[in-house]
This record gives structure tokens, sequence and C-alpha cells, in this order.
């Protein structure tokens, strides 16, 4: 195997320090060389270090992944039915039937559209709610921020499935607080307004429950990035004049940056394959108007007769999403991943 | 699809082969063994009804099965409707798969034409001659029966009688639609005040209820044409359009709620008294007034069941609900599976199950129900019924809500002959293929 | 959180900061409404009258109280079993998604070694899977491996689900942390693990609270993996166990909700201990520069 990039700078630390535990004890004698080095060299382990701390995480994943990985491509190639699925024969190969068949569905294109777009709106409001809370959250005083925060952890707590149905009653054309409570406007008349009718106004509800669901893990988590923050340096670029926003954007978003960009990658990664809401908000059958790729794929795997069909949506939608995960890995090789 | 249709039952068949002749490979446990040497396990899914509505039967067939075979291990797991076939899917692809699977009657075909099910000998199940025919369709392909009819539910109008007595001098629900029409304009006036009051609740694309009247006209959504061997959708035909009008019109005339949705919630509004009539399973007239199932225990002894009127004097007729049981073609013991079935299904277990408001899976026993009050209604309900298609492409025809869609046109205004030739359109192009 | 930002302590209390202060909790106040009130939607369902859950009349405030909703939920079938096989599989889980987490997080974010690119892009491209499309596939290997119905098996895929996003989300902590730190400490006779347990793991605490809560979250709800690995009801997990109320004749909302909130609670505990940890993160000294 090849080396690990080690290469220790030839000032490196005196042997005490860097030889591990066999010279541990006597350290005391070594005078701290900490101040003389400016950048610390990251590759400081011995050789086999780092890929002893990767490899269970590795094969952990590998383990889990890879078969089924595997399959599902093999499978986007065949017409995989259930009779094949229970009988263990071997099913038609089809090239690229399932995928061509895909792609000249004008439903399809239409699907997707309307995933991408529901995606974009739902990261953007997740993103910059959460992002607003977290800082907000920052600021005020100890009592509130502890209402606050027993709030988001008692939503994040609450399983979709029950958060799902209570949007729904509160939505609903007839019993629902919403028409009950929006009436109560002047000039406004939502009794019997059925919600779901128009797509829009239906994804709209759907959107409310998914970011009212996602704004937890994002408030807190960048809540939790917050804290790495430096106060000094906050401090200090308040006494060089520095406004609340370039504060903002020269020292506090650079130290919270990884974090943010992970939060949104997932974010992006869950609203795009957003699937429990949906279903469960049309009652277990989604209409053709509502279905995004999740479900799409979804139903095409286990509600037709071949598997093959969804997981070949369900691998499109994968290649889809790469393209943001592409985007996501040049942003931080541009960086230089060592920040 | 007929070509397709025996290919697949013809590989069915060579599975469930198959699976016999692997039997008895494990020496005593064999199905050559004495019925008291056996010792295999055999599973059940049930769904989760039979653990919450009807748990007593299957510990009184269990014990019954157990005094022939008292080593076996009955191992009942009981299934949620949900994704219980995402899980049967699954399940029958590894080494543990349940034995006897209960599925819905309209799902059924999927597996029977998958090769999923052992063929099944009616002659083992008691009352097996008299099975009721909406049952016994979803189980029977080619000629060959796959699974055995488990229950039934009927639909019939489930009114307030309080409100009716109150508005028309009468307790009864009338018997033609005529009389009852006049009921409702009674009740309509009488309980008009409240603007959210509806006499008759019918929601707009309760299309169970719309394809009831479409039947009563002697109309289908499909049929099938024995000439070019594949369905065709029936919906433009006149009678289907004349009843689907004659639903149109009853939710336009007596809904006074939101006209647009489902029949989901409309037990809900019998329990908050904002109708007088509503048409449903019959088991739902429970649900109205049980306490923990957010009824109205207010209106206990006041909700009361009968076959709903239809068109020129007969009874609307109903869709056949229920279940069915089917033997999984890979299991190994298929001889217990089925004396376990036999049990379950036996007119003994058929008259507990009647106690429970729910219908026996034979005709000779829903006669004997007429002379049960509580039961009367709905086993007289089944006079003429009505079943889907079983067609290859229904369940996506279904899943895609192209029924609903249609019957919502229809009351935004869409002309009914439009609206009809629309949903023919895409019923056609998916009814024969069963991708 | 309990505790308090050191920087609140410092602030002068300047009318001007005041009344921004109050504009803060005034927002605070709004995101604690709206964020809250489906919670108390549902543990006002789980406790008033189910006549008045779907009643045209909404009232926001229940007009009686009771429990039996938490009754009947406890008392249903397979509530216990379903008890034992989430207290088995979640925090074995959670902590083993840690473990390999912060081992592989503190590799990528310390170390520059070859494939660490490689490992990078494969960890995002593994969130990118479909679990639905996968379902099948996953379920037949788990099969092959004797898996069904087994604890093992929910632990080892949960695991594996938590693992990229953790190692990413841990990695983003650990790079915040100066090197110089660590480096000290190991002239003060550390090994380069011990210098990360006792220096850089300390640090990281918001990160792995946050992190750790994420893995709790995910793997305390799944349903439908749980629902079709683990055949017998006995080994139903909760979320699967609370599905179960939803039959065919009507759904027990009352007791759903009950049932609900005996789910959350565990996840919000754990929480609130380790939101001091959250709370409190880097010491002002400890800082770089």
């Amino acid at each position: 195997m090849s080396a690990p990039t080690t290469d220790r700078p030839p000032e490196a630390s005196p042997p005490g320090a860097t030889a591990g535990s066999a010279a541990g004890g006597d350290s005391g004698v070594v005078p701290p060389p900490v101040r003389q080095r400016r950048r610390p060299d990251p590759g400081h382990g011995r050789g086999i270090l780092p890929y002893a701390l990767v490899l269970p995480a590795l094969l952990a994943i590998a383990a889990v992944y890879f078969y089924p990985l595997f399959r599902t491509v093999v499978m986007s190639f065949q017409d995989y039915r259930r009779r094949h699925l229970w009988s263990g024969d071997a099913p038609d190969w089809v090239g690229f039937d399932q995928f061509t068949n895909i792609f000249s569905d004008s439903h399809f294109w239409g699907v997707t559209l309307k995933t991408v777009v529901f995606m974009v709106v739902c990261v953007v409001l997740t993103m910059s709610l959460g992002l607003l809370i977290a800082l907000i959250m920052q600021r005020m005083s100890a009592w509130v921020r502890l209402l606050v925060t027993f709030a988001l952890i008692t939503a994040w707590a609450m399983p979709v499935i029950v958060a799902t149905s209570i949007f729904r009653w509160l939505s609903d054309s007839e019993y629902g607080l919403f028409n009950n409570l929006l009436s109560r406007i002047p000039g406004l008349d939502f009794r019997g307004h059925n919600w779901f009718l128009e797509t829009w106004q239906g994804f709209t509800v759907i959107a409310a429950v998914v970011v009212w669901g996602a704004i937890p893990f994002v408030a807190v988590t960048l809540y939790a990035a917050l804290t790495q923050v430096p106060k000094e340096l906050v401090e200090a670029a308040r006494l060089d004049g520095a406004g609340p926003l370039g504060i903002f954007t020269n020292v506090v978003f650079p130290v919270i940056k990884p974090v943010f960009q992970l939060v949104a990658t997932l974010s992006v990664i869950w609203d795009f394959n957003v699937f429990v809401q949906i279903f469960l908000m049309r009652g277990n059958n989604v209409e053709p108007q509502y279905e995004v790729l999740g479900i799409y794929s979804f139903q095409l795997a286990f509600q037709s007769a071949s598997f093959s069909q969804g997981t070949a949506v369900a691998l499109v939608a994968v290649l889809l999403l790469s393209g943001v995960a592409v985007y996501y890995l040049r942003q931080l090789m541009r960086r230089g991943e060592v920040e | 699809m007929n070509r397709k249709l025996i290919a697949a039952i013809g590989a069915a068949a060579l599975l469930g082969l198959t699976a016999c002749g692997s039997d008895g490979n494990d020496g005593s446990t064999g199905s050559d063994a004495a019925p008291e040497d056996r010792s295999e396990t055999l599973t059940v899914w049930l769904m989760g009804e039979a653990d919450s509505t009807w748990p007593h039967l299957v510990e009184q067939v269990n014990e019954q099965f157990a005094e022939t075979y008292p080593n076996v291990k009955v191992n009942v797991q009981y299934q949620q409707w949900g994704d219980k076939t995402t899980k049967l899917d699954a399940a029958l692809g590894g080494d543990q798969f349940p034995d006897i699977v209960e599925l819905g009657n309209t799902e059924t075909m999927q597996y029977i034409l998958n090769g999923a099910l052992a063929e099944i000998d009616p002659a083992d199940y008691e009352n097996s001659d008299t099975w009721l025919e909406g049952l016994e369709t979803a189980c029977t392909a080619d000629g060959t029966q796959w699974c055995v009819p488990y229950y039934a539910g009927s639909r019939l109008g489930i009114y307030n009688a309080e409100m009716f007595e109150q508005a028309t001098g009468s307790a009864e629900l009338p018997q033609t639609e005529e009389e009852l029409r006049e009921a409702l304009d009674a009740l309509a006036e009488e309980f008009g005040s409240d603007d959210s009051f509806s006499a008759l609740y019918l929601p707009g694309r309760y299309w169970y209820a719309a394809m009831s009247y479409v039947s009563a006209y002697g109309g289908a959504i499909a049929e099938f044409d024995e000439d070019a061997g594949e369905w065709r959708a029936a919906l433009s035909t006149p009678e289907a359009q004349q009843g689907i009008e004659h639903f149109t019109e009853l939710v336009k005339t007596y809904n006074n709620g939101d006209q647009t949705k489902d029949e989901q919630d409309h037990g809900q509004v019998m329990a908050n008294e904002k109708s007088a009539l509503i048409y449903g399973p019959s088991w739902e007239a429970g649900v109205i007034v049980s306490e923990e199932n957010e009824g109205n225990p207010e209106l206990d002894g006041k909700i009361a069941v009968a076959p709903m009127p239809g068109p020129d004097g007969q009874v609307l007729p109903t869709f056949i609900g229920g279940s069915t049981l089917g033997i999984i073609g890979k299991s190994k013991v298929q001889d217990l599976a089925t004396d376990w079935i036999a049990l379950f299904t036996s007119a003994e277990s058929m008259e507990v199950l009647a106690e429970t408001s729910t219908l026996p899976n034979n005709t000779a026993q829903l006669e004997l129900l007429s002379g049960n009050p509580d039961m009367a209604a709905s086993a007289a309900a089944l006079e003429s019924s009505w079943f889907t298609p079983i067609a290859p492409g229904w369940a996506t025809i279904e899943q895609q809500g192209v029924l609903q869609n249609m019957l919502l046109e229809v009351l935004r205004g869409t002309p009914v002959e439009e609206a009809t030739a629309e949903a023919d359109q895409k019923i056609d192009e998916l009814i024969n293929s069963d991708v | 959180m309990s505790a308090t930002a050191p920087e609140n302590v410092r602030q002068r209390l300047r009318p001007d900061r005041k009344n921004r202060r109050a504009g803060y909790n005034l927002a605070g106040l709004l995101v604690f409404v709206v964020m809250a009130f489906p919670v108390y939607w549902m543990v006002a369902t789980a406790v008033r009258p189910p006549r008045e859950i779907r009643s045209w009349d909404q009232t926001l405030w229940p007009s009686s109280f009771s429990l039996d909703g938490f009754r009947t939920a406890i008392e249903m079938n397979f509530f216990w079993s379903s008890v034992r096989t989430s207290l088995i599989v979640a925090p074995v889980t959670v902590l083993a998604a840690m473990v390999l987490a912060l081992l592989a997080a503190f590799a990528i974010g310390r170390f520059r070694f070859y494939g660490r690119r490689a490992l990078l892009i494969v960890l995002v491209l593994v969130q990118l899977l479909p679990p639905l499309a996968m379902l099948i596939p996953l379920y037949l290997q788990l099969n092959a491996m004797g898996g069904l119905n087994q604890y093992w098996s929910l632990i080892v895929v949960y695991t594996v689900a938590a693992l990229p996003f953790s190692v990413w989300m841990l990695r983003g902590f650990i790079i915040n942390i100066p090197k110089d730190l660590e480096e000290s400490a190991m002239v003060d006779g550390c090994t380069r693990m011990g210098a990360f347990w006792r220096v850089v793991f300390p640090l990281i605490g918001p990160g792995v609270a946050a992190t750790s809560v994420f893995a709790l979250v995910n793997t305390w709800n799944e349903y439908l993996l749980a629902y079709v690995v683990m055949q017998d009801n006995e080994r139903w997990t909760l979320p699967v166990w609370m599905m179960s109320m939803t039959t065919q004749r009507g759904t027990n909302y009352g007791a759903l909700m009950a049932a609900s909130i005996l789910i959350a609670l565990p996840v919000v505990i754990f929480f609130m201990l380790v939101q001091r940890k959250m709370a409190t993160g880097l010491t002002s000294g400890a800082v770089k520069g």
C-alpha cells in the first residue's frame, strides 16, 4: 500500500513529542515548542493510524450497502418482477429499456420538476429560518432560550407520522383549525376550503410540515456550531467598527460554514427524497398531481408488477442528486480541506 | 392478457408442485406422519382487526387445531394494512415467510398472478358451495381456486334514526329513493339552520358509492371483451353515465359540507351530527358511537343501518369488500395450513365473526343472519353487489385515482360525457398491462 | 439552554441593548409558539375527550382531561416488548455510531492520508442512496445472513445509516479545534490518541451532542425497515407498535397521540441530558490566537 502523506517537516517536534507512548514519561524535560510552529502539519500520525481509524466505519458501510446497491443497479437493467423475487427464477435482461422508458415519459419530467422546485423552496426556507433561529437564540435571555430549545427538541422528537396527522387535521376543510382561524380575519372566508384541490396549495401545507419538522435539526446543529465562534474575534471585529452583517459574513459564517454546508446538503437530500409526509397527508393514496420522485419510485416499485421501474427511477434520482454532491465537494476541495 | 395470465398460472402451479414435492423430506415431521407426531411451526399472518376485534376467535381456532396437532406451534403474527404488502413481498423472497396470509380481496389477484399462492380445493372447506360470489371471484383465476374467502363487508345506509323521526315522523329509513328524497328534504328543512348540516352526506370523490349507482343502472367500470381477450373501459356507456350523473346530483343537492372530499371522514360527520345519513360499511355504525374512536356516545342507540335505496325502487348494489386467506406456495406445511384455514372459516367460526358485525363468507349463513336484527340489513344489502374488475392493471388505476378525478371533474362542471371519455381513455391505457 | 452564554454576562445593559434583547426575546417567543403548537396539539389530543379531536367546533383548550389514552396505549398488546426492542436497539446504535464516527472524523480532520478525498466523496454519495429502492435487496441480504427478527440487524443498518452524516458533522467540529492544543498536550507527554481524547474530545462536546441526538431521533423513529425485518410482533419497535393502532376500523387517535408522547419522551430526556454540553461549547481561553 502506498504510504500516507505523513511527510514530517524537518523542524518537527523533538522525539519525545512525536514518538508517542514510548517517550511519554519524560516529556517534562522538553520545552514547549508550540509557539514556534506557525502551521503545524496535519499529517502527524504514524503511517497506519489514520487507516486504522477510518477502517471500522468504512467496513461497516461497505458491509451493509455494497450488496444492496449492486443488486439495485443490476435490477434496473432487468425486468425484475415479484415472481422472480419469490421463485428465484432469473429475470429478463432489458438493457437500458427501463431508463429509456422513464426518459420518454412526460409524467416523469413533470414529477422531476415538481421535486426540484419543492426541494429548493423547502431547503431555502429551512436553512434561512433555521439559521435565523440559531442566531437569535444566541442573543435572547436564558429563559426564552430554554423555552425555544424545549419547543425545538419536542418538535424534533415528534414522530413524523404523528406530526403529519396533526397538520392534516389542522388543514382539513371541514373541521380544520386553519380554516377556522383564517375565516376570522375580516374579508376572508375559508370555511369548507379544501387545501388539496389546487396542487400548489396542497404542496404549501406539505412544505409546512416538512420545514417545521426540519427546522429543529438545522437550528440546533447551527446553534452548536455557533458556540465554536471565538468571542474574542467577534468582540475585536466589533471594536474595529464592523456592523452586524460584516461580523456575520467575515467572522461568524466562516467558522460555521462546514457545518452549514453539511446541513444544507442533508436538507437537499431529505427534501429531494420527501416521502412519508406526502404519503400520509394524502391518506396513503397519492394522486398523480402530488407525486414527487420518492413517491413515484415507490409506487412503481411496490404498487406495480415490476420492481425494476421503481429502482430505475430511484437511480436516476440519485444521479440528479449527485449533481448537488459534486458541487458540495468542489466547494470543499476549493477550500483546501484544511480549515 | 389471457396468455399472460395462463403463463403466470402455469408457473404458479409448477411452484406449488415443487413445494409439494419437497414435503416429507424431514422424516417424521412430513405429512405422512401421524397428526400427533407433527411438530412443525405454522405461521399465520392476519391483519390487525383479528387482534383488536376478534382475538377470541383466533384463540378458539388455535385450541381446536391443537386437539388434532398437539405439537404443532401456531405462530400468529398481526400485520398492518399500510405496509403489509411491502413486507409480504420482501418476506416471500427470503426464507422466513408465512404459511397462511390474509389478503384484502382487491389485492389478492396480484399475488395469484405472480405465483405466490398454492392452489386450494374448495371441498376442504365448509360452505364452500355457497361462498360469496364477490370473494370467490377474487380468488379465482382461470377456473382454479387460489384462496379461501375469509369475511365480507357490504355498504349500506347508516342513519340517525332520531333525526329521521323528528323530521319525518318515522324512525325507519325509507325503502325507495323517491321516499328517501322526500325525507331528506324534510330533514334539510328541519335542521337547515346549521348551514354545515347535510341531510345526506355523500362526499364527491367517494367512488365506491358512485360506482354503486353505475352498477344500479346496469353499467360497469370496465368489461372483459371475450373476443379480443382484453378489458375495455365502460364508463362512457349511457348506463354508466346515468349512474354518475345520479350520484353527483345527490352530492350537489344534499351535501352542504366540502363536496370535494373522499369518504374517510364521513363517520366523523355523523358523530358530529352534521348529517342524518351516510353510506358506509356496516361496522362504521359502531365506530360512530364508540367513545374511543372519536365517536359520539350520546348517539348510542340512535344510529341505525338499513339497505340503501337506489334508483328504480331497487336496493343500491353494494361493493363487496373483505378478505381472503391464501396458502403460500412455498410453504412446507400446506396440509396443516389447509386444516387451520378450514377451522378458521368453519360455520362455527363464521358465527363468532358475525357477532362482531362482520359478514360471513357464504350465503347459507348470510340467510340465517336475516333473522338477526343487527346483521339483517348488511346481509340484505348484499342482495345485489358489484366488484372491481379483476384485471391486471386495476391496482394502478385505483392508485392513480382515475375514478376520483373523474368525479371531481364532473362536480366542477365538466360535462359527464367529456369526463367519462377521458377516464375511459386512461383506464384503457392501464387496465390490461400489469406494469 | 440553561447555561448562560458568556457573552451575555459581559454585555452592559444599556437602553439600546436592552431594547434589542427585548426584541430578540419577542422573536424567540414567536418561534416558541410556532414550533410548539403542533406539539401542544398532540398533547391536547391525547388528553381531551376523543369526540373533540375532530369536532366541527375546534377548541384550543380541552373541555376535560383524561389519561385514558395513555392507559389504552400501555395496555395494548406488544407495548412492553416494543419498549424492550427499542431500548436495546437505539442506545447501542447511537453508541456504535458515535465511536466509529469519532474515529473516522478524527482521521479525516487531522491527518492527510492517501485516499482521504475519495473517502470524503464516498461518504457523501452514501447519503444519496435511496433507502426505499434498496429495501428488498437489503432484506435479502439480511435474510441470507440470518438477520431477520434479530436486534443486531437493525443495529447494524441504523448505525451505518447514521455514520456518513456523523462523520461529516464531527469532522466539521474537529477542524475548528486549533491543532496547537493537541500539540501542547503531546508535548506534555500525551500520545496522539491520548491528546485527542483528553483535549479534542471535550471540546467537540457540542458536536457530539448534536450528532448523537440526530442519530437517536432517526433510529428511534424508523418504521419501515423495522416493520419488514422484525417479522414477529414481539420484536416490533415502538414506531411499528404505534402504527398498529391504525386499523381499517378506524384509529384510536387519543391513544395514538398518547403513544407518540411516550415514544418522544426518551428522546427529549436524552436531549436534556446532553444539552448542557451544547451550551457550554468552547471556553474563551481555549480558542486559537
